[in-house]
């Protein structure tokens, strides 16, 4: 699979001396060509400055990184790159239509395809009928949706997006995740920051979760929400309590007829099965229990509180 | 060269927004309405007919006489293009100063800095559009002016024409100063206030230095060495004055302060690029 992010122990500190802030504290990711990868963590945590040294907005103190096999912040990167910061700010006295145009000669789309970029643009982020309107007339979804537009003008192969939902309605965020889900099967690269787990959960393949400038877990969706040796299994509801009786369940919720049975190892839950289907109980489904992300995230964060708290 | 005109096409864009351009045009074209009507008043026309006709009569007094106004006329001519290029500079360094902090707001600057410009071109492009603006209004008041009092006096001078080349050149060398400021400082505020602090003090840098020419034999005083060095490091603009007074009375150029604003200039414009380059937003 071919990597086309990479960074190495990439390290940034603010200021000097007594006074200097860690944003970056040797963080080192992979992101694959044509997935969703996500970035988490709670506010001050470095998502944004990992974004801007990706970008050359900032330089790292120390650390090396790849886009497309060029140095962060290249200006050839650049040219694959589209991006959305956070609290993007346009010149309010274009239009939505002349916002993109001038983005897209900057980012040197060619004149032959540029009215055709801004039509599709436009078009793919719902914003045609207001391509004429002052920017500076936009509500903050509109100015979203253009920021999008924007990020797309030159057609990248990645596109970094800063919390591309904050202050857009449930219909806009659900339009928005859409796009993205299309660039994906485009075979674009998507690179997220977000705070909203729950939408980060439904379109992301690789997650990494960001706390005081240190990733302290990386993984797919499943493998980060997945509770190791639980698994959930539903029995037939005439059988459940013949079913509880048998396994002991951690924890059964009797109206959905679904109980949690803690295994050691999968040998031991086929054997539980096994015990089951001896008895003639009717197992309906059964799965590796998973917790949502924000479980683990309220979990993870939650904790790293709790051992710096010791700490101290 | 796509991104470079794509800068400053914007430059125009924010200016036009800002009421900047049409703000300094409306006033300019005031100044030149103004003038037109009086030149055009009965006292000024008299007196410029009396220059006329006793510059056709032929006799040597009459002659001299007719001599000495004309001098006066190009006199004239050299005070109005000094007004020009005074209002001009201040009124430029207000217009155009908010134009490359504009640029480095939060929000915007992200977005710029993430496409695949180098940053340089982004101050280049900047200061080339704010040149370019204060080019054309300069234009503009320098040629409406002329129309006007040449109309009024019979007198073309052409060399006047020539004075909206040393106003642009006189802002310019100021405003990569100011492009210097507002990049280290981010402040709009105090871009303008050293803009305009050093068109002042450029005057008595100037004149230090001529002083300093004069008494060279005699021995120096610390102030005017002082001043001599400072004409070496900031961009002479009030010389830029003294030029165009030299142009319009028939004398000689100087071309040492010429060759020294357009150098100071890359010189500032140099460390404004190499601060932004450094610079994390």
């Amino acid at each position: 699979m071919e990597y086309i992010l990479t960074t190495d122990s990439l390290a940034k500190r603010f200021g000097g001396g007594n006074k200097a802030v860690p944003a970056l504290q040797g963080v080192s990711i992979s992101v694959k060509a044509g997935e969703i990868y996500s970035l988490l963590g709670p506010n001050g945590a470095g998502k944004t400055t990992f974004i801007k040294c990706m970008l050359g907005i900032v330089f790292p103190t120390s650390g090396i990184g790849y886009i497309f096999g060029e140095p962060l912040g290249s200006i050839n990167a650049k040219k694959r790159i589209g991006y959305l910061p956070e609290n993007h700010r346009y010149p309010l006295h274009l239009t939505g239509e002349q916002v993109l145009r001038y983005f897209g000669k900057l980012s040197e789309v060619p004149s032959s395809l540029l009215e055709a970029r801004i039509n599709e643009t436009l078009g793919l982020v719902g914003m045609t009928d207001w391509r004429g309107m002052k920017v500076r007339k936009y509500s903050k979804g509109m100015m979203q949706r253009l920021g999008l537009a924007q990020a797309l003008i030159n057609d990248p192969d990645l596109i970094i997006l800063d919390e591309p939902t904050d202050g857009v309605d449930p219909v806009g965020r659900k339009e928005i995740r859409d796009v993205l889900t299309h660039l994906k099967d485009r075979g674009k690269t998507v690179f997220l920051n977000s705070h909203l787990l729950s939408e980060v959960e439904q379109i992301s393949d690789r997650v990494a979760i960001l706390r005081q400038g240190q990733v302290i877990t990386e993984g797919t969706v499943q493998e980060l929400t997945a509770q190791k040796n639980l698994y959930e299994v539903k029995i037939a509801a005439d059988q459940f309590a013949q079913a509880a009786a048998l396994l002991s369940p951690t924890t059964s919720t009797p109206e959905e007829h679904k109980m949690t049975i803690a295994c050691s190892n999968i040998a031991e839950f086929n054997a539980q099965l096994d015990l089951l289907r001896s008895n003639n109980i009717q197992v309906e489904s059964f799965a590796e229990k998973r917790s949502s992300l924000e479980d683990l995230f309220i979990q993870l964060i939650g904790n790293a509180d709790v051992q710096r708290a010791s700490v101290k | 060269m796509k991104q470079f005109l794509a800068i400053i096409e914007e430059t125009f864009r924010e200016a036009i927004a800002k009421k900047t351009l049409i703000g300094f045009f409306i006033f300019s074209t005031i100044i030149i309405v103004i003038a037109f009507f009086v030149f055009q008043s009965q006292d000024v026309r008299t007196a410029m007919q009396q220059v006329q006709e006793t510059s056709h009569k032929g006799n040597d007094a009459d002659m001299m006489a007719a001599v000495i106004k004309v001098s006066a006329m190009n006199i004239f001519y050299a005070v109005i293009s000094n007004i020009l290029y005074f209002i001009v500079v201040c009124v430029g360094i207000f217009a155009t100063s908010g134009l490359i902090n504009s640029q480095m707001e939060k929000g915007a600057i992200d977005l710029l800095l993430s496409k695949p410009v180098p940053r340089w071109l982004y101050i280049v492009g900047r200061y080339a559009g704010g040149v370019l603006i204060i080019a054309l209004e300069a234009s503009w008041f320098i040629l409406g002016m002329w129309v006007v009092v040449s109309t009024a006096t019979g007198m073309w001078n052409v060399g006047f024409l020539l004075c909206a080349f040393f106003i642009t050149l006189g802002f310019a060398g100021i405003f990569s100063i100011v492009v210097l400021v507002a990049v280290l400082s981010r402040s709009s505020a105090l871009s303008i206030i050293i803009g305009i602090g050093l068109f002042f003090i450029n005057g008595l840098i100037s004149l230090g230095h001529a002083i300093e020419t004069m008494v060279a034999t005699n021995g120096k005083s610390w102030l005017t060495m002082i001043a001599n060095i400072l004409y070496y490091v900031f961009p002479s603009s009030t010389d830029m004055g003294s030029n165009m007074g030299n142009l319009l009375m028939g004398k000689s150029i100087s071309w040492e302060p010429v060759f020294l604003t357009i150098t100071l200039s890359g010189v500032y414009l140099y460390l404004a690029i190499y601060a932004f380059s450094k610079k994390e937003f």
